[in-house]
C-alpha cells in the first residue's frame, strides 16, 4: 500500500514510517502541514495518517481541503487530545478513523489495514463467508456447515465486523468503538467475554476454529490456513 | 466633558430630569394661580366701582347734585384705605365735591398721580350727568401687584427649595449607587489580585445591587470551587502518579541490575509496559474528569430513556458478571432525561464494573431504573461487603481507595468519574448501606413527559 505520514514529530514519525515500511508498505512522509497538504493533494494514496496538532497548517485543515477537492482517501487521525469532542470534530472535518496517543503499533497497523480495504458503500455484501460459516446480513441469520446458529444482538455485531474484516487483525478497541460504541476503556473484560460466548457458538461445536486470538494485540477471523 | 464621577452616575441624572419635571409644573401652578388671582382681583375692583357709580346716580336722579355733592364729601371724608375715590366737577372742570381725579374712559384702566405725585394704576368709570357734570369714581390696582409679587415670592422660595432638595437627594442617591459600585469594583480588584476568597458586600436590602451582588458571589463561589478541584487535582497527580511511577522505575532498575537472559529482559519489558498503560489509563481518566467538570459536554444532551440505555448496558454485561462469578440483573421501566448517552453509559458502566470488581465471587448484583416522584433513580446494589458508613461519602473521591479496596486493582477514578458525569447532569448522589452490601443511588431530574405518562409498568430485562 502507499500510505502518507503528516506529521511532525520526529520520535512518533519515524516510529511509524519504519514500522509500516517493514511491513511492505510504501511510505511518504511530511514534516508541517504544508508540505503534508502538497502530497495529499498531489499523490494518490491508498491512507493517509495525518497528526492533528501540526505546525502550518493543522490536520482538520488539512482533510477538509482535500475533502473539499473531492480527495475521498480514507484518513486517520493521530491525537494527543482524548477530548470526547476531539474525536467529532475529526470525524466532522472528513477523517475516517481516530487514534490517541501514545499507541501500540499493531493497533495503528491494524486500523491502517481495516481503513484501506474498507469497501465503498455502495459494494457492501449482503453475505460474508469465512470458510463454512455465513452470515446473511439482511435476513439477520448465521449459518455455518449448514446449521443455523442462533446469536444475541450485540454477539451478531461483533462476528459481523470480524467478518468484515476477515483475515485481519481486529484490536479491542476496534471492537469497542464499533461494535459497541464505546469510545472509553471500560475496566472489565466485556470484548473478552463476548468473544468466548461467540467461539461458544461458532466453533465449539466444529473441528476447525475460525476465531484466532492475537495475543496481546486482538482477533482475526479465517479460515484455516489462510491468515494473511 | 470632565464632568465630577458623581454627576455622571445614573442616579444623579435620573434625578436632575425628575427635578426638571417638577420645577416645570410648579411653574405652570404658579402661572396659572398668578393669572386667575390678578383677574379675579381687577374684576372684584371694577365690580365695586361700577357698584358706586350705580348707586351715585340712582341718589342723583332721586335728590338731584346737592345731595350727591354732599354723599360724595362724606364718603370722601370718611374714605379708609382701599375703598374707592370719587370726583364730582362741574362743566368747567371745577371741583364741586371730592378728590381731583383726571378725566378718564367710561370704564376702564388709567394712569393717576396720587398725592405724592406718584403715578398709581387705578380702575375709573366716569360718567357725564344730565346738566354737563362729571362724576368719577375711581380705584387702586396697584395693591394688587402687592398680590400679584407675594404670590411670586411664594412660588419662587418653593421653586428654590425644589431645587435644592432635588440636587442634595440626587447627590446623596449618587453617593449611595457609587458607593455600593465602589465596594463591587474593590471586591473585583482583590480578586484580581489572587484572593478569590473576597465576596461582594450584601446590605440585605434585596435591592437591585443585592440582586447583583449575590450573582456575582454565586459566580464567584462556582469559580473558586472550580479552582479548588483544580488545585486538588494537581495534589492528586503529584501524590498518586507518584507511587505507580516508582514501580515503574523499581521495575526497569531490577531489570538494568539483575536481567541476565533474554527472557528476564523480555519479561520485564512486558511489565513495564503494562505499568506504563496502567499510568496513561489514569491520565486519560484524570483529563476525562476534568473535561467533564470543565461542563464543555452540555450541548451534546439529548433527551433519552435512561431505563432503555441500562437495559442495554445490562445485556451486556450481564454475560461479564456471569463470567466473573457474578450475577447482574436489571430492572427498569421507560424513564425520559436529558442527557449526553456516551457519558450515561459510561457512568452505568462504571457503577456495574465497580460492583463486579469489589465483591467476593457468587455476589448478586442488581442495577434498576425507576421513578419514585419528580426524579428518576438509577440504584446500583450489591450484596458484597459494603462500604462503612464513614467512609461511604468519600468513595466518590479521586483515588480514594477503601482499606479493604487497596489490594484489588483499579485507579481509583471509577467513582469519581460517576461523580463528575452525575453533577454535569445536575443528579444528586449518594451511597448507602444495601444490607448487606453497597447501593449506589443516582437521582436525576426527569424530563417533563416522563412525569406526564406516570410509572409504566416495570420490566424485567
Amino acid at each position: 500500500m502507499k500510505i502518507l505520514i503528516i506529521e511532525d514529530d520526529e520520535a512518533t514519525g519515524g516510529y511509524i514510517e519504519k514500522g509500516l515500511t517493514e511491513l511492505g508498505h510504501v511510505v511518504d512522509r511530511a514534516r508541517n502541514g504544508r508540505d503534508g497538504l502538497f502530497l495529499a493533494a498531489g499523490e494518490p494514496y491508498d491512507v493517509m495518517i495525518i497528526d492533528r496538532m501540526l505546525p502550518g497548517l493543522n490536520g482538520l485543515g488539512i482533510v477538509k481541503t482535500i475533502r473539499a477537492a473531492n480527495i475521498r482517501t480514507p484518513v486517520l487521525f493521530l491525537t494527543a487530545l482524548a477530548g470526547i469532542d476531539d474525536r467529532v470534530e475529526g470525524f466532522e472535518a472528513g477523517g475516517d478513523d481516530y487514534l490517541v496517543k501514545p499507541f501500540a503499533f499493531a493497533e495503528l497497523s491494524a486500523r491502517v489495514t481495516a481503513l484501506a480495504r474498507r469497501p465503498p458503500m455502495s459494494e457492501k455484501p449482503t453475505v460474508l463467508r469465512v470458510s463454512d460459516l455465513e452470515m446473511d446480513l439482511l435476513k439477520r441469520k448465521v449459518m455455518r456447515s449448514g446449521r443455523d446458529i442462533d446469536l444475541q444482538p450485540r454477539e451478531f455485531q461483533l462476528l459481523e465486523y470480524l467478518m468484515q474484516n476477515a483475515g485481519r487483525l481486529v484490536t479491542r478497541t476496534m471492537l469497542l468503538e464499533n461494535v459497541w460504541d464505546y469510545h472509553f476503556d471500560p475496566k472489565t473484560n466485556i470484548v473478552e467475554t463476548h468473544v468466548s460466548r461467540l467461539r461458544g457458538k461458532i466453533d465449539k461445536d466444529f473441528p476447525e476454529q475460525l476465531i484466532e486470538t492475537i495475543r496481546g494485540s486482538g482477533y482475526m477471523i479465517h479460515a484455516p490456513g489462510k491468515a494473511s | 466633558m470632565a464632568l465630577p464621577r458623581i454627576l455622571r452616575t445614573t442616579s444623579f441624572r435620573f434625578t436632575l430630569i425628575y427635578a426638571a419635571l417638577f420645577i416645570a409644573s410648579v411653574a405652570a401652578l404658579g402661572g396659572i394661580l398668578y393669572r386667575s388671582v390678578t383677574s379675579a382681583l381687577e374684576q372684584q375692583v371694577a365690580q365695586q366701582v361700577s357698584r358706586e357709580m350705580t348707586t351715585l346716580l340712582a341718589d342723583y336722579r332721586v335728590n338731584g347734585l346737592d345731595s350727591l355733592s354732599l354723599l360724595i364729601t362724606s364718603r370722601q371724608q370718611l374714605r379708609r384705605r382701599g375703598a374707592p375715590e370719587y370726583s364730582l366737577q362741574s362743566v368747567r372742570g371745577r371741583i364741586l365735591a371730592g378728590a381731583s381725579l383726571p378725566h378718564g374712559p367710561t370704564a376702564g384702566r388709567m394712569q393717576v398721580p396720587d398725592a405724592w405725585g406718584n403715578m398709581a394704576n387705578m380702575y375709573v368709570e366716569t360718567r357725564q350727568l344730565p346738566n354737563g357734570e362729571t362724576l368719577i369714581v375711581a380705584n387702586d390696582l396697584d395693591w394688587i401687584s402687592d398680590v400679584q409679587a407675594a404670590i411670586l415670592q411664594a412660588f419662587g422660595w418653593t421653586l428654590l427649595a425644589t431645587l435644592g432638595l432635588a440636587l442634595g437627594s440626587g447627590l446623596l442617591l449618587s453617593a449611595r449607587f457609587l458607593n455600593r459600585l465602589d465596594a463591587m469594583t474593590r471586591t473585583a480588584a482583590t480578586i484580581v489580585g489572587g484572593d478569590l476568597s473576597s465576596r461582594i458586600p450584601i446590605s440585605g436590602k434585596g435591592d437591585d445591587f443585592d440582586r447583583l451582588g449575590l450573582s456575582f458571589n454565586t459566580m464567584l463561589d462556582r469559580l473558586s470551587q472550580t479552582m479548588d478541584s483544580l488545585r486538588q487535582v494537581s495534589n492528586d497527580i503529584a501524590h498518586d502518579l507518584r507511587t505507580p511511577l516508582t514501580r515503574l522505575k523499581t521495575t526497569l532498575e531490577q531489570a538494568a541490575l539483575h536481567a541476565t537472559t533474554q527472557a528476564d529482559v523480555q519479561q520485564a519489558l512486558a511489565a513495564a509496559n503494562a505499568q506504563a498503560d496502567d499510568i496513561l489509563g489514569t491520565f486519560s481518566a484524570l483529563l476525562r474528569i476534568a473535561q467533564i467538570e470543565a461542563g464543555s459536554r452540555r450541548k451534546a444532551f439529548q433527551r433519552l430513556d435512561l431505563g432503555e440505555l441500562v437495559a442495554n448496558v445490562g445485556q451486556d454485561f450481564r454475560a461479564v458478571a456471569e463470567d466473573s462469578g457474578r450475577s447482574l440483573d436489571v430492572t427498569f421501566s421507560l424513564c425520559l432525561i436529558d442527557g449526553d448517552r456516551e457519558l450515561l453509559t459510561q457512568l452505568v458502566i462504571n457503577l456495574i464494573e465497580n460492583a463486579i470488581r469489589h465483591t467476593p465471587l457468587g455476589s448478586r448484583i442488581s442495577a434498576s431504573v425507576s421513578l419514585p416522584g419528580q426524579i428518576v433513580r438509577l440504584a446500583v446494589s450489591d450484596n458484597g461487603p459494603g462500604v462503612p458508613e464513614a467512609e461511604r461519602s468519600k468513595i466518590f473521591n479521586r483515588f480514594y481507595r477503601t482499606e479493604t479496596s487497596r489490594s484489588t486493582p483499579g485507579s481509583g477514578l471509577g467513582l469519581a468519574l460517576v461523580a463528575a458525569i452525575a453533577d454535569m447532569h445536575g443528579a444528586a448522589f449518594h451511597a448507602t448501606d444495601a444490607r448487606p452490601g453497597l447501593r449506589v443511588e443516582v437521582d436525576f431530574p426527569a424530563s417533563a413527559p416522563t412525569l406526564g405518562n406516570g410509572n409504566l409498568a416495570a420490566n424485567s430485562a
